[in-house]
């Protein structure tokens, strides 16, 4: 296990100067790299994944207004898990990808308060592809926006975005998704769907699925569901003596819980089992 | 349980009166079928005693052993004893299977069910209902086909053990093997415990193998008729029609009015005209 921040490992190299820092990672193997944003003071932070192999980096809390730039490398690869319990009003993060790397994003957001997310992915090489997950639950008079794009440069890229959102209270959540395959882009694919579940009369809510296609034989699709619980499936649940509660909590639970698959670390996933359990 | 009675039970579907002045009594330890036509009440009284909300009642009572079964919660019905074994149960993707079962085992107890137990009560049931243990591995009923569907409902009632079973056409989908199993499960309960069934089905074939006590016949929203099991034979063999002669009722049916949009009329600008 490596902290980011406080490594002295040959292989990790750092450059700073008052505003920015910058890593760059020519790891020899596999190791998970934890980055926990509380102990970070600069505005903007370049990570650069080179060598060739499958970075693991799970991050704890959302770095507040600071910007994120992930570059991947050829054939390189990143699994990144983001949890964030904290109050962060605004967060950007741009990925880099190149010839045949690859993204997986998933990002677990029990964070409370003002939220407005910027993530941008760029497949600028061939054979590049990303699979982003989010989960987010906005409950009191929470106030989130996420931006989530992903902008197709070369050909034969992938990519695939879900984003899921349970909504109570008096919240409000806003998915809008971005998918845009550029011209010279063939035999790309691109994939979208957002679903917010809506738990009461005030909550305000919209997803807003975007697709912007410039080239032929290409592969894209969206998807938009806001909508509330369903009630047969809460009289399906109730009639087997489960009460009304309960069976609101297993339906959230199996809405948000394919996030956990994301995250290996115990401490981590007790704490977002304890934040959607303990929101009832 | 002592005693389901149900008194002059009105209920109404969006404004639609579909029941109108049901009267039946489930004693312990009895099978009543009940018949009828298509569309003449017999799901909407199960449903009603259940309590779903799409399902008002408007006139009349249930009674659970003195208790007024109209007041109570869904779950708090289904804690009494009462279980529905639906005609299309529902899928409800992201619950998975264990979790919800185990939830409605726990919701009859004090103290939770432990994992060996309900491990042991688990694997029970999926064998008698011919079913694999993965499912409950697998989200509720999302994509099981309707007889798995059927044979999951009657593994929550093996689960569950209500005092009263109401089973809504669970024959219905079944294969014939399947349907042994079904009627299977139901004859040991039959035998092993004191659970009451009420069983809506429209063919013989079931009803010879679970033998009920008593028939009910429902018509245009009320029991028309109620006698011994000589009334299924003679449903199965001259339908409803004898009824019509022998009892005076007309036996109402749904008017299927014309659709206004035949071939050759654009249906968008019919809708949009209206």
């Amino acid at each position: 296990m490596i902290n980011l921040f406080e490594t002295k490992n040959e292989n990790i190299q750092i450059l700073s100067n008052d505003d920015e820092i910058t890593f760059d990672l020519s790891l020899k193997g596999e190791e998970i790299i934890y980055v926990d944003w509380s102990k970070f003071h600069h505005k903007k932070v370049i990570i650069n994944f080179h060598n060739a192999i499958s970075y693991k980096v799970v991050e704890i809390n959302n770095p507040d207004s600071i910007d994120v730039i992930i570059n991947l490398d050829d054939y390189t690869s990143l699994e990144h898990s983001i949890a964030s319990f904290n109050q962060s009003k605004k967060n950007n993060y741009v990925v880099n990808l190149q010839n045949s790397s690859f993204y997986r994003g998933g990002f677990a957001d029990f964070s409370f308060g003002e939220k407005m997310m910027n993530f941008v992915c760029n497949l600028n090489k061939p054979y590049a592809k990303a699979i982003w997950n989010l989960a987010s639950l906005a409950t009191t008079n929470d106030n989130k926006t996420f931006y989530v794009s992903f902008h197709h440069y070369a050909p034969h890229t992938y990519a695939k975005m879900e984003n899921y959102g349970v909504s109570e209270n008096e919240s409000t959540m806003n998915f809008f998704g971005t998918s845009s395959i550029e011209k010279g882009a063939k035999s790309s694919a691109t994939h979208q769907s957002a679903k917010i579940m809506v738990f009461d009369s005030k909550c305000k809510c919209k997803a807003s699925p975007i697709l912007c296609i410039d080239e032929n034989d290409v592969e894209a699709s969206h998807a938009a569901v806001v909508g509330q619980i369903n009630e047969e499936h809460i009289f399906y649940l109730t009639s087997r003596g489960i009460n009304e509660e309960d069976a609101k909590k297993l339906i959230t639970l199996g809405y948000l819980n394919p996030i956990l698959k994301f995250f290996t670390d115990e401490e981590i996933l007790n704490k977002i089992s304890k934040n959607i359990e303990g929101r009832f | 349980m002592e005693e389901l009675i149900i008194k002059d039970l009105h209920v109404s579907v969006e404004g639609k009166e579909i029941l109108k002045g049901v009267n039946l009594v489930v004693h312990p330890k009895e099978t009543v079928a009940l018949l009828g036509p298509n569309g003449h009440g017999k799901s909407t009284l199960l449903a009603a005693i259940m309590g779903h909300p799409k399902y008002q009642v408007t006139q009349g009572s249930i009674t659970l052993d003195g208790n007024d079964v109209l007041q109570m919660s869904v779950d708090s019905r289904a804690r009494a004893g009462l279980f529905l074994g639906m005609q299309y149960p529902c899928e409800v993707p992201g619950v998975v299977n264990s979790d919800f079962l185990k939830a409605a085992v726990n919701a009859r107890r004090e103290t939770p069910v432990k994992l060996f137990e309900f491990y042991r009560a688990i694997e029970s049931a999926s064998k008698k209902m011919h079913i694999s243990m993965d499912m409950a591995q697998r989200f509720l009923n999302e994509g099981f086909s309707g007889g798995e569907k059927k044979r999951n409902e009657i593994l929550q009632m093996l689960l569950l053990k209500p005092d009263l079973a109401m089973l809504d056409e669970i024959d219905s989908g079944l294969d014939v093997d399947a349907l042994v199993y079904v009627a299977d499960a139901i004859q040991e309960v039959q035998k092993t415990t004191n659970t009451s069934f009420l069983v809506i089905s429209h063919y013989e074939k079931l009803y010879k193998m679970i033998n009920p006590n008593r028939v009910a016949v429902m018509i245009n929203g009320r029991i028309a008729v109620e006698g011994g099991n000589e009334i299924i034979e003679r449903i199965e063999t001259q339908g409803y029609e004898w009824i019509k002669y022998e009892l005076g009722i007309e036996i109402e049916k749904d008017d299927v009015a014309m659709n206004k949009t035949s071939i050759g009329v654009c249906a968008t600008k019919e809708i949009i005209k209206k």
